[in-house]
């Protein structure tokens, strides 16, 4: 405490004096202070210490600054009370200017200066999201990337650089400042530079946030980053050191990252004839587990048009996922099995392709995850199955008859801890039976337990999944209502029926297919006694006022056929 | 139905009327829980791989549970992460959370490698402010735990809270998937350490 008392004496004297060299001791001596001991920061703030040293800001001693800095960037360290207070007092604002001022210097000296006041900042904002947003609105981001360009030699400057994007990168608001600069290129520029495992690292590390923004996913391809990430996934492949393997993880979930956006994946693919696509498909085949996932999760978005999808299924992906995943059955990786199910389900999206993906034998394949105890697994199977059976009525009646199927996605349906696996469940117990329109496959559905889960289904909260619910019923009632008569009853069917037809928020199409429902049921006598009891009749005459007129139709016919029956 | 094993268990612990609950529902409600939203047509999905995307989060509200201690040493010990919520206008509230925290340190052995969260929640009712943060920092500092001061009413750093807390776990790679982001802040406070000795 000596020492700070002294120090703060000293420096109050010295920045009412303005004698260089008195200062230049006591910085001297409060550096010594805080190196001395983590507990400094607080005195020096409750010192009030922290004003005179951001005046020393202004002085115009090269040495003064840099030992300012300095003491500034030690304060601000791991300190909530430093940053406040140099925040108060206007520090970062200051030095924010003298960057902006001498970035273009490259004099040794300088370059040290710049050193400093960077560290200085980025101890100011870090972990600081409102002092980070307070830089980025200085707007520092456009001159650090200048700086970064023209002092790359630098190995310190440069690094810390690179610290102060990845902070900065982190906050959205920075993302599109950065994107209106040439960072893409430095930053490329610099990573082609490097030879050294650490250094890549950095600029990675700064790649991943930036790479989010679409737009500068742009910039990067234009830039030539994606060359750089085949080079290194071809130097480190085969490597068996921990570097190379944790660089071909960052290369390659890299260019992952540049495929999720639609534009740079659209410039990469070039037709399916680019260079980076078929390097991609290379990894497919490949031993290398993190390849043959970053091939997988390429492809997988690749294939976001119906113009990709198609032109990769005419020329052979179908095989080579099939193969990679044949690999994986037993005690396979489950981040492979998802991304080439994923793959799969988006190739099975455009019509043509459906009939020639369950020829290459998809479904067989994917039959094999099925008891999988992996929800993303599941998911990504479940929607593949959906995808392949719209329009392909033959292959709804094969699944849709597959017992073991059936029982798995009954057994899903009631999966409440993984909404996505429950809801495609749902779905794709009504798909099978909506595209197939079949008898045997309704049979197989009630045998299995599944009944009972399309009536829950009919009162999803989502309109979609009424729907495809009610059409399925509708089909069921159709086809073997005497098989499904219990099922309907024990789930209470119709009085499910009569809520959607009462509310008044229902969709039309809800309704109309909910009437269509009840003209079928009432060819059970069980059923039919319950539609009574419930007085439908009301309900359904005050709908042929609806304005739908299908609905309105609708209402009619069966106001009659109740009126009929009564 | 069998324990999935990419289930991450958050124990939230706190007196009664701090706000715990309500925290809960607000984030899981908002944001967090696996929604599923079903398309009519056919949509083209990115695809990231499964292993970035968050974990089973299973978040145990322990409302009531001192009055079964055999159930709170349970969740405590199959525990990954844990939220210790007082409320700012009560500084019992933050009295209660000590006998919480010794527990958790009793059964685990040391916190080091468990991420653990000091929560000041209505952080909005500023007129009835019994416990600064300061004070809140402190205690965390002590307890080597991180510290945030949340409103679950105005939805004020909820899901910062959550972010922060799975940033803390080093142990797997886990991402919030809602909006990206990459929590590399933990390495780069440790470069910036490094960085120490220039300043």
């Amino acid at each position: 405490m000596d020492n700070l008392t002294e120090a703060l004496q000293k420096l109050k004297l010295a920045s009412g004096d303005n004698t260089a060299h008195g200062v230049e001791i006591c910085l001297d001596c409060l550096l010594k202070a805080l190196a001395s001991t983590k507990f400094m920061r607080s005195p020096c703030v409750d010192a009030g210490l922290i004003p005179p040293l951001v005046q020393l800001l202004n002085s115009t001693d090269q040495e003064v600054l840099l030992q300012t800095g300095r003491a500034l960037g030690n304060i601000c360290y791991d300190s909530h009370e430093g940053r406040s207070a140099v925040h108060l007092a206007g520090g970062a604002q200051i030095v924010a200017e003298h960057i902006k001022s001498l970035y273009q210097n490259t004099e040794p000296e300088n370059e040290k200066l710049l050193t400093v006041f960077c560290g200085m900042l980025m101890n100011y904002s870090n972990d600081n999201d409102s002092l980070q947003a307070q830089l980025i609105n200085m707007g520092v981001i456009p001159t650090l990337v200048k700086l970064l360009g023209i002092h790359s030699h630098n190995a310190s400057l440069t690094e810390m650089c690179l610290i102060a994007f990845g902070n900065l990168a982190e906050l959205e608001s920075s993302k599109e400042q950065f994107a209106s600069t040439n960072i893409a290129e430095e930053l490329v520029r610099l990573f082609q530079k490097q030879a050294e495992h650490d250094k890549k690292e950095m600029i990675f590390e700064v790649l991943a946030p930036l790479a989010e923004n679409d737009v500068i996913k742009l910039q990067l391809v234009e830039a030539g980053l994606v060359e750089c990430l085949l080079d290194v996934v071809a130097q480190t492949v085969d490597g068996e050191r921990e570097e190379d393997i944790a660089q071909l993880k960052t290369a390659s979930d890299l260019m992952v990252l540049l495929l999720l956006g639609d534009e740079s994946m659209q410039k990469l693919f070039e037709g399916g004839k680019g260079s980076v696509f078929q390097r991609v498909l290379s990894w497919i085949p490949s031993n290398n587990h993190q390849l043959q996932l970053a091939g997988a999760l390429a492809i997988a978005n690749f294939a976001r048009n119906d113009g990709n999808c198609i032109h990769m299924v005419d020329t052979g992906i179908v095989q080579k996922l099939l193969d990679l995943l044949d690999r994986h059955v037993e005690e396979g990786n489950v981040t492979v099995q998802h991304a080439a199910l994923s793959a799969l389900r988006n190739l099975a999206i455009p019509v043509v392709n459906k009939s020639k993906m369950l020829s290459a034998g998809v479904a067989d394949v994917v039959l094999k995850f099925l008891q999988s105890e992996m929800p993303p697994v599941q998911f990504k199977l479940l929607g593949t199955l959906r995808m392949l059976i719209d329009t392909q009525a033959e292959a709804a009646d094969q699944l849709g008859t597959n017992g073991k199927l059936v029982e798995r996605l009954v057994e899903w349906c009631e999966a409440k801890d993984h909404a996505g696996v429950m809801g495609e469940s749902n779905r794709l117990l009504s798909a099978l039976i909506r595209h197939s329109k079949s008898k045997e496959v309704v049979r197989s559905v009630i045998q299995g337990g599944g009944v009972k889960h399309l009536v829950t289904m009919a009162t999803s909260e989502h309109m979609i999944m009424q729907n495809e619910a009610l059409v399925a019923l509708g089909l069921i009632a159709a086809l073997d209502l005497v098989a499904a008569e219990k099922d309907f009853v024990g789930a209470s069917l119709v009085s499910v029926l009569h809520k959607l037809l009462s509310d008044e928020r229902s969709a039309p199409e809800i309704k109309y297919n909910s009437m269509i429902l009840i003209c079928a049921l009432m060819g059970s006598e069980p059923l039919h006694k319950e539609v009574q009891s419930l007085a439908f009749i009301d309900v359904v005459s005050k709908l042929r006022a609806h304005e739908n007129k299908t609905v309105s139709h609708q209402a009619s016919l069966t106001e009659q056929r109740l009126t009929a029956q009564s | 139905m069998p324990e999935q094993s990419n289930d991450y268990r958050v124990v939230v612990f706190g007196a009664g009327g701090v706000g715990k609950s309500s925290l809960v529902l607000r984030f899981v409600k908002g944001t967090f829980r696996d929604t599923y939203i079903p398309t009519v047509e056919d949509t083209y999905t990115q695809v990231i791989s499964c292993d970035k995307s968050v974990c089973t989060l299973q978040i145990t509200d322990t409302t009531g549970s001192h009055q079964f201690p055999a159930m709170q040493r349970l969740s405590i010990s199959k525990g990954h992460a844990f939220i210790l919520v007082y409320s700012i206008t009560s500084r019992q509230s933050m009295e209660e959370l000590k006998p919480i925290y010794q527990q958790i340190l009793a059964i685990k052995g040391s916190v080091d490698s468990i991420p653990i969260m000091l929560v000041g929640n209505k952080s909005d009712e500023t007129a009835q402010r019994e416990v600064e943060a300061k004070e809140g920092e402190a205690q965390a500092t002590t307890w080597k735990c991180a510290f945030m001061e949340t409103s679950a009413k105005t939805n004020f750093n909820v899901k910062e809270l959550f972010q922060e807390l799975l940033a803390l776990e080093k142990k797997r790679d886990m991402s919030l998937s809602i909006d990206g982001k990459r929590s590399g802040k933990q390495k780069r406070t440790d470069k910036l350490k490094g960085k120490c000795s220039i300043m």
